[in-house]
C-alpha cells in the first residue's frame, strides 16, 4: 500500500560518534540511515566536505561492490538494492574533499538479507484489520 | 479414537507500554482497557468455564512483558474499573433507549453481561489478573510464554547487545511474574534472525515460532514442511506457523471474522450515537466506546449495515467451529498420506483477535475446544512443550530471516511513513551500550545507577515494533511519533547527566514513576560482555 513519508523530528544530532547503520527489510532491498556529530555537521556545512556523499554496498565478508549511490549527506537515509539470494552485506559512506580526494567516513557493521522470497500465502496478521481505519 | 495428529492453537496478547498516571483520561490507555475488557476477560472466562466441565484447555498463550506490567500496574487498575463502571452506566441508559426494539435490546443486554463479567471478574482478584491465569497454568490447563522486553522487530536492532538485552530482560521479567522459567519464547512479529538462537538459549528458552516461509526456506530443506518443529544447530526448537488454519481464523475478508452475521467492528456508538446525550463518555472528542449495534451484513458501506442479532452469530460460531475442525482433521488425513509421521499443525494469533476484532471470537475458540475433548476427535490439541515431550528430537534447520509481517520480510516496520526513527532509536542504543560497558565495573552512586537503568529502559520502550506499525497504518501516529521521539531524548538525556555528574533527581523520579516496568532491570545488561 501507499505510504505518506513521515519524519519524526528529534532533536539536533547529539551522537557522540558518526554511525551508519545497515538493516534488513526485504530480499532485494536494505536501508541505510546515519547520524553525525556536530563535528561532522560542520565540516558539511562549511563546504569542507561536498554536500553529496556516496553510500556504497559491499558485500561481506569479500568486499564485492554490489552497488553505489550518491546523494546527500543530511539526507540521513537510503534504501539501496541488494542481489537476491541474500547473504551479509555492508555499506560504506564516502564523502568528497574540496580537493577532490574521497574519504571513507562511515562503515556499518554487516547485516544480513533474506534469501527466500514470497511467502507461501498472503499476510495473516492483525494488520488487515487496521486497514480499514485509513 | 487414537489421535492422528496435533493441533497447537498460540494465542500472543500484546499491548504496547501506555501509562500516563498525570492524565486522568489519555485516549491510548483505552487500548488497555478494551483489550482487557473485550479479550483477555473472555479468554479467562472462558477457561474457567472449560476448568469447570473438567476440559482441559491446552492452549499457549504468550503475555507480553509490556502487558505483564500494565495488567500489575496499580493506576491503570483503578482507571480500567473506572472505565467498565462507566461503561455500565452507560449501558443502563442505553437499555432504556432501547426498550423493548429487538435486536438492539439484546445486544445492550449482552454488552451489560459482558461488562458485569468483567466487573466482577476484577473485583474478585483485585484486579490482578495475571493471577488466574498463573492458577491455569499450574493446574496444567495453559501453556504461559512470553516475548521480548518491549516487543521489538528483533532483526531490526543492529547491535547484538540489544537483542541479548531485549530477550534476557523479558526472561526475568517472566521469572519475576509467573515464578517459574517460560520454556517457549513469541518472536514478536514472527521475526527471525540467525543471531537470536544463541541469546535465546543463553536466556534458557526452548522453542520459537516463525512464519512459514523461514521453515520452508531454512537449509537443509524441511522435510515436513511446517508440520512438523525443528531443531537450530544450537538446539533451539521451531515450530513453523501454518497458513490454512491462520488464514480462516484470521482473514477478514476471506475467513470466519468476515461473516456477514458477525459484529461489525467499524460501527460504533461513539460515531453514531447523539454527541450531547454521549458528552460523559466522549471526553471532548468522538471516540469508539466499545458498544457496536451492528452486524457485518455484507459487502456493503458501512451506513448500510444492519443490527447485530447475537443468537444468529452464536449458530454462526458453532458452524465455524465444526468447519474449522473439519478441515484440521482433513489436513492431518492429507499430510499424515504424504508420509509425515505424527504431523502438528501450529495455529499461531494475536490474541487480541479474539473478542476485540472479532467479537465471537472466543466463543469459537471455546467451541473448538469443546469439541475435540468431548467429540475425541482424532486431532489432539496441545502445547508446544507437551509436543516436544512426546517426539523424538527434531531434525536439525537453520531457519530463513523471515517474519509474519506484510510481503513476508519488515516492510510494515521500515519504509517511508516510519523510516526516520531508526537512526535515533539505533543511536540511543548504541550510546547505551556505549556508557554500559563505560560504567559496568564502576562503584556508581545510587542516582547514577537508577538513572542508567532508567536510560536502559528507555531505550528498551523506543525499540517497541509498535511505534513503526502505528506510523505505518497511519493510526494514532502523532502518538507513536512522540514516544519515540520521547523515550530516545530521555534515554539520551540521562546519560548525558551521568557522564556529567548532573542527574536531576526530581526529574529521574518522575520518569520511573511513570515508565516503572522491569524493576530488576540492570544497566549492565547492555554492555558488550554482559554476564546473565
Amino acid at each position: 500500500m501507499e505510504t505518506a513519508e513521515r519524519t519524526i523530528e528529534t532533536a539536533p544530532s547529539r551522537a557522540s560518534v558518526d554511525r551508519l547503520f545497515l538493516l534488513p527489510k526485504n530480499p532485494s532491498e536494505m536501508f541505510a540511515c546515519w547520524q553525525w556529530t556536530a563535528a561532522k555537521l560542520e565540516l558539511f556545512s562549511s563546504g569542507f566536505f561536498a554536500p553529496e556523499v556516496t553510500v556504497a554496498v559491499l558485500r561481506h565478508p569479500s568486499g564485492e561492490a554490489v552497488g553505489e549511490y550518491r546523494c546527500r549527506w543530511d539526507a540521513l537515509r537510503l534504501y539501496v538494492s541488494v542481489p537476491a539470494g541474500g547473504g551479509s552485506f555492508l555499506v560504506e559512506l564516502r564523502a568528497d574533499t574540496a580537493e577532490g580526494r574521497r574519504e571513507k567516513l562511515l562503515g556499518s557493521e554487516p547485516a544480513s538479507s533474506p534469501a527466500g522470497s514470497a511467502p507461501c500465502s498472503p499476510s495473516s496478521t492483525s494488520g488487515e484489520f487496521y486497514r480499514k481505519s485509513i | 479414537m487414537s489421535a492422528k495428529g496435533s493441533l497447537i492453537l498460540v494465542l500472543h496478547a500484546h499491548l504496547p507500554y501506555v501509562n500516563h498516571p498525570s492524565s486522568p483520561d489519555f485516549l491510548e490507555e483505552n487500548w488497555f482497557f478494551e483489550g482487557v475488557v473485550e479479550t483477555y476477560i473472555p479468554l479467562i472466562t472462558m477457561l474457567e468455564s472449560l476448568a469447570k466441565d473438567g476440559i482441559k484447555a491446552g492452549i499457549t498463550v504468550s503475555i507480553s512483558p509490556t502487558l505483564g506490567a500494565m495488567l500489575e500496574n496499580e493506576s491503570l487498575e483503578k482507571k480500567l474499573i473506572a472505565y467498565v463502571d462507566s461503561r455500565l452506566a452507560l449501558l443502563e441508559k442505553e437499555a432504556e433507549r432501547a426498550g423493548e426494539q429487538e435486536p438492539l435490546a439484546k445486544t445492550v443486554r449482552l454488552y451489560q453481561r459482558v461488562y458485569e463479567q468483567a466487573a466482577e471478574l476484577l473485583h474478585r482478584y483485585s484486579g490482578d489478573i495475571i493471577t488466574p491465569l498463573k492458577q491455569f497454568q499450574a493446574a496444567g490447563q495453559i501453556e504461559i510464554i512470553t516475548t521480548s522486553a518491549t516487543h521489538a522487530v528483533l532483526p531490526l536492532l543492529s547491535r547484538p547487545e540489544a537483542l541479548r538485552a531485549q530477550i534476557a530482560v523479558a526472561a526475568e521479567d517472566y521469572e519475576d511474574r509467573f515464578n517459574r522459567k517460560s520454556s517457549g519464547f513469541w518472536l514478536p512479529e514472527c521475526a527471525y534472525d540467525k543471531r537470536l538462537q544463541t541469546y535465546l538459549k543463553l536466556s534458557g528458552f526452548n522453542f520459537v515460532f516463525l512464519e512459514a516461509h523461514g521453515v520452508q526456506f531454512g537449509s537443509p530443506a524441511a522435510p515436513s514442511g511446517v508440520y512438523s518443529p525443528y531443531r537450530t544447530p544450537n538446539g533451539l526448537s521451531v515450530f513453523g506457523r501454518d497458513c490454512e488454519s491462520s488464514k480462516e481464523v484470521w482473514s477478514a475478508r476471506f475467513g470466519y471474522p468476515g461473516d456477514p452475521a458477525y459484529r461489525e467492528f467499524y460501527r460504533d456508538l461513539g460515531y453514531d450515537g447523539d454527541e450531547e446525550y454521549l458528552k460523559p463518555w466522549l471526553g471532548g472528542q468522538r471516540r469508539p466506546l466499545g458498544l457496536k449495534y451492528h452486524r457485518i451484513t455484507g459487502e456493503v458501506d458501512l451506513a448500510q449495515k444492519e443490527l447485530y442479532d447475537p443468537d444468529a452469530a452464536l449458530a454462526r460460531v458453532e458452524e465455524h467451529a465444526a468447519d474449522f475442525l473439519s478441515k484440521r482433521m482433513a489436513q492431518v488425513e492429507a499430510i499424515a498420506a504424504n508420509g509425515v509421521a505424527r504431523p502438528v499443525i501450529t495455529g499461531c494469533y494475536d490474541a487480541e483477535l479474539f473478542g476485540h476484532w472479532w467479537f465471537e471470537g472466543p466463543a469459537f475458540l471455546e467451541s473448538v475446544i469443546r469439541r475435540i475433548r468431548q467429540d475425541r476427535l482424532p486431532v489432539q490439541l496441545v502445547t508446544p512443550t507437551e509436543y516436544l515431550n512426546s517426539c523424538q528430537e527434531p531434525p536439525e534447520l537453520e531457519p530463513e530471516l523471515s517474519s509474519w509481517g506484510e510481503n513476508g520480510y519488515f516492510d510494515p516496520w521500515l519504509n517511508k511513513s516510519n523510516d526516520s526513527i531508526y537512526a535515533p532509536i539505533l543511536g540511543a542504543t548504541e550510546r547505551m551500550v556505549e556508557m554500559a560497558n563505560r560504567f559496568r565495573s564502576h562503584d556508581l552512586t545510587h542516582v547514577s545507577s537508577r538513572a542508567l537503568n532508567q536510560a536502559a529502559r528507555e531505550v528498551l520502550l523506543s525499540q517497541s515494533s509498535d511505534w513503526p506499525f502505528l506510523l505505518y497504518i497511519n493510526s494514532h501516529s502523532q502518538y507513536a511519533g512522540d514516544r519515540v521521539r520521547e523515550h530516545c531524548r530521555n534515554a539520551e538525556e540521562l546519560l548525558s547527566q551521568v557522564l556529567e555528574k548532573r542527574v536531576d533527581e526530581r526529574a529521574l523520579g518522575a520518569l520511573e514513576r511513570e515508565h516503572s516496568l522491569f524493576p530488576r532491570l540492570d544497566f549492565r545488561i547492555f554492555s558488550s560482555a554482559s554476564e546473565f
